[in-house]
C-alpha cells in the first residue's frame, strides 16, 4: 500500500506543473523582499497619514516580520490557485490520459485509491507551505531582521511585540494549511467529477475568485452571506494577530474549514465510488 | 474728556502691570529650566490611542538642549509630533513671544495662572497657553496650538515639591479616525463601521510618558541621537 502512495507522490511531483506554484512563490517572495528594500519606507508613510499628523511611529517598521506578514497576506490569496493548479488535476488527469482504468486494475479499493490522491494533495500542500516558511519566514528575517510587527487592519493598528510573533507565525502556517486542505479537497472532488484537466483547475479558481470578491466588498447586502463562504474563514489566520487574539472566532473557522474538508472528501468518495470508469 | 483720559492711561498701566506679572512668572519658569541642559532618564510608555492596539513599553529618554529628544526602545512606539520639553524651549527667548495673563484656573487640584503666550516671530506655533502653579512655578498643563498639527495639549504630574522636571507626562491629542478599505488592509474578517451622522470624525489618543532614575545634567553625546543603522 505504502508502494502505491509512493507513486501517486512521485506521479504528482513529477509533473512541471507541480513546480509553477513553488517557483511563483519564490519569485513572490524576492520581488516583495526586493521592493520593500528599497521603497518599504513611502509604502509605510502612505498607511500611516492619519496618525502622522500628530504621531511620530519610531523603531525599525520595515522588519522581517512586517514582510513575512505582507507576504503571508499578499499570497494567502493566490496560494489556493496555485494548489488547484496541481490538486484539480490528480484524478481527472489520470481520467484524461486513460491511466485511470489502468491504476484501478491494481488490487486496491477505490476508497483506497482516492484516500491516496488526497493524502498526495496533502502533501503538495504541506511542501508548498514549507517552502513558503523558509523563503518568506527565514530568508526575510536574515534580510531585514527582526523587530515588533504593526498590523493594518480596517479600523485600526496592532503593535505585536516581537517576543510574541514566532508562536503566532506558526499557529498561522497550520491555519493556513487548514485552509489550504479545503481548497486542495474541493478541487480534488471537481477532479473526480470531471475527465478533462482544465475544468475542476478553472472551477475551483472561479470559486475562489467569486467568494474572494464578495469577502472584500463592505456593503451590507453581502452580510448574511459570509458565514457561508469558506475563504471568509480561510482568512481568520489574521486573528492570531490581533489583541487579544480571537481565540473562539479562530477555533470556529478551522471547524467549518475542517467540516468542508470532511464534506469534500466525502463527496469525492462516494461520487468516486459510483463513477463509471470505463466511459 | 480728562476722566476718559486718566481712566485709558490707568487701564493702561494695569494690563503693563498684570504683562509684567505674566512675564515675571515665565522668567522664574525660564530660570528653572536654564539649569538644566541634559536629562538622561528610564521611561515606561502607556498608549490609549483609538485604533491602536499597543502594549506598553519601557526605554531610555534623552534630552539635549536646545531641542534634540530621543525615546530608545525596543520595540516601536508612537511618540509625540513635538517633543515634550517643546514649552519650556519655547519660552527661552523673551523677545519671541508676548505674555498674556488669562486668569487662574485648577489642575490636578492645583491652583495655577494662566498665562497665554503668544509668538511674535511667526514659525509654527500659534498660540500656547501654559497653566503654571501659583505656589510652585512649575507648569501642570500646557496646550499648543499648532498651524500643521492643530490643539496638543500636555499634563504634568511631580513626584515632589523641589522637581522641576515632571515624573508623569501625559500627551493629549486629536487625530483624524483611522480607517482603511479591506481590499488594502487584507482584513476581509472585520465587521464594517458605519458612522453615524454627526459622528466626529476625529478621536482623541493620549501617550503617557512615566518617567525614573533622572539624572540631569549628566552630559548627553551628539551621536546618541544617530540612528545606528543611518
Amino acid at each position: 500500500m505504502i508502494r502505491i502512495l509512493q507513486a501517486e507522490i512521485i506521479k504528482a511531483f513529477a509533473r512541471p506543473r507541480s513546480y509553477i506554484g513553488m517557483g511563483s512563490i519564490i519569485a513572490l517572495v524576492a520581488l516583495i523582499d526586493v521592493s520593500f528594500y528599497f521603497t518599504g519606507e513611502e509604502y509605510i508613510g502612505l498607511l500611516f497619514q492619519s496618525f502622522d499628523q500628530v504621531f511620530s511611529l519610531e523603531g525599525t517598521i520595515i522588519n522581517g516580520n512586517l514582510i513575512t506578514f505582507i507576504i503571508l497576506q499578499t499570497l494567502i490569496i493566490q496560494l489556493p490557485l496555485l494548489v488547484a493548479l496541481v490538486t484539480g488535476d490528480l484524478i481527472s488527469g489520470e481520467s484524461a490520459m486513460g491511466t485511470l482504468r489502468y491504476a484501478l486494475t491494481k488490487p486496491i479499493s477505490r476508497f483506497k485509491f482516492i484516500t491516496y490522491k488526497w493524502i498526495t494533495a496533502m502533501l503538495y500542500v504541506l511542501a508548498i507551505l514549507i517552502l513558503l516558511g523558509i523563503f518568506a519566514y527565514l530568508l526575510s528575517l536574515a534580510i531585514f531582521g527582526p523587530g515588533d510587527l504593526l498590523v493594518l487592519n480596517a479600523d485600526g493598528l496592532v503593535v505585536i511585540r516581537d517576543s510574541e510573533l514566532f508562536w503566532r507565525f506558526m499557529a498561522s502556517f497550520i491555519f493556513a494549511f487548514i485552509s489550504l486542505t479545503t481548497v486542495a479537497s474541493l478541487s480534488l472532488m471537481f477532479s473526480a467529477f470531471s475527465d478533462n484537466s482544465v475544468g475542476p483547475i478553472v472551477l475551483t479558481m472561479v470559486v475562489i475568485i467569486v467568494f474572494t470578491v464578495i469577502s472584500s466588498f463592505e456593503m451590507s447586502f453581502f452580510d448574511p452571506l459570509m458565514p457561508f463562504l469558506f475563504t471568509n474563514h480561510m482568512h481568520l489566520w489574521r486573528r492570531l494577530f490581533s489583541d487579544p487574539i480571537a481565540t473562539n472566532e479562530i477555533i470556529q473557522s478551522a471547524g467549518v474549514l475542517i467540516l468542508h474538508t470532511a464534506a469534500f472528501f466525502g463527496i469525492t468518495q462516494y461520487h468516486f465510488h459510483r463513477k463509471d470508469i470505463f466511459q | 474728556m480728562r476722566q476718559l483720559i486718566i481712566s485709558a492711561f490707568i487701564m493702561a498701566f494695569s494690563l503693563h502691570a498684570i504683562g509684567q506679572d505674566a512675564n515675571a512668572i515665565l522668567n522664574n519658569v525660564r530660570s528653572k529650566f536654564a539649569n538644566v541642559n541634559d536629562i538622561r532618564c528610564n521611561v515606561e510608555m502607556k498608549f490609549d490611542i483609538p485604533g491602536v492596539a499597543i502594549d506598553k513599553i519601557s526605554g531610555k529618554m534623552i534630552y539635549k538642549k536646545p531641542d534634540k529628544f530621543r525615546v530608545r526602545t525596543k520595540g516601536l512606539i508612537f511618540l509625540p509630533k513635538q517633543n515634550p520639553f517643546s514649552q519650556l524651549e519655547i519660552l527661552d527667548d523673551p523677545t519671541d513671544y508676548m505674555a498674556v495673563p488669562a486668569g487662574t484656573a485648577v489642575s490636578n487640584g492645583i491652583n495655577c495662572n494662566i498665562i497665554n503666550v503668544i509668538p511674535t516671530n511667526g514659525g509654527e506655533l500659534v498660540l500656547m497657553k501654559l497653566l503654571i502653579g501659583i505656589e510652585d512655578g512649575r507648569i501642570h498643563e500646557s496646550e499648543l496650538t499648532l498651524k500643521r498639527e492643530g490643539t496638543v495639549q500636555y499634563f504634568n504630574t511631580y513626584a515632589s515639591a523641589e522637581d522641576f522636571i515632571p515624573t508623569i507626562m501625559e500627551f493629549k491629542a486629536d487625530f483624524k479616525r483611522f480607517k482603511m478599505p479591506k481590499a488594502i488592509s487584507g482584513d476581509f474578517n472585520s465587521k464594517p463601521v458605519r458612522e453615524e451622522e454627526g459622528q466626529s470624525k476625529y478621536e482623541t489618543g493620549r501617550v503617557k510618558m512615566t518617567i525614573s532614575n533622572l539624572e540631569l545634567n549628566r552630559k548627553v553625546d551628539d551621536s546618541e541621537f544617530v540612528d545606528e543603522d543611518s
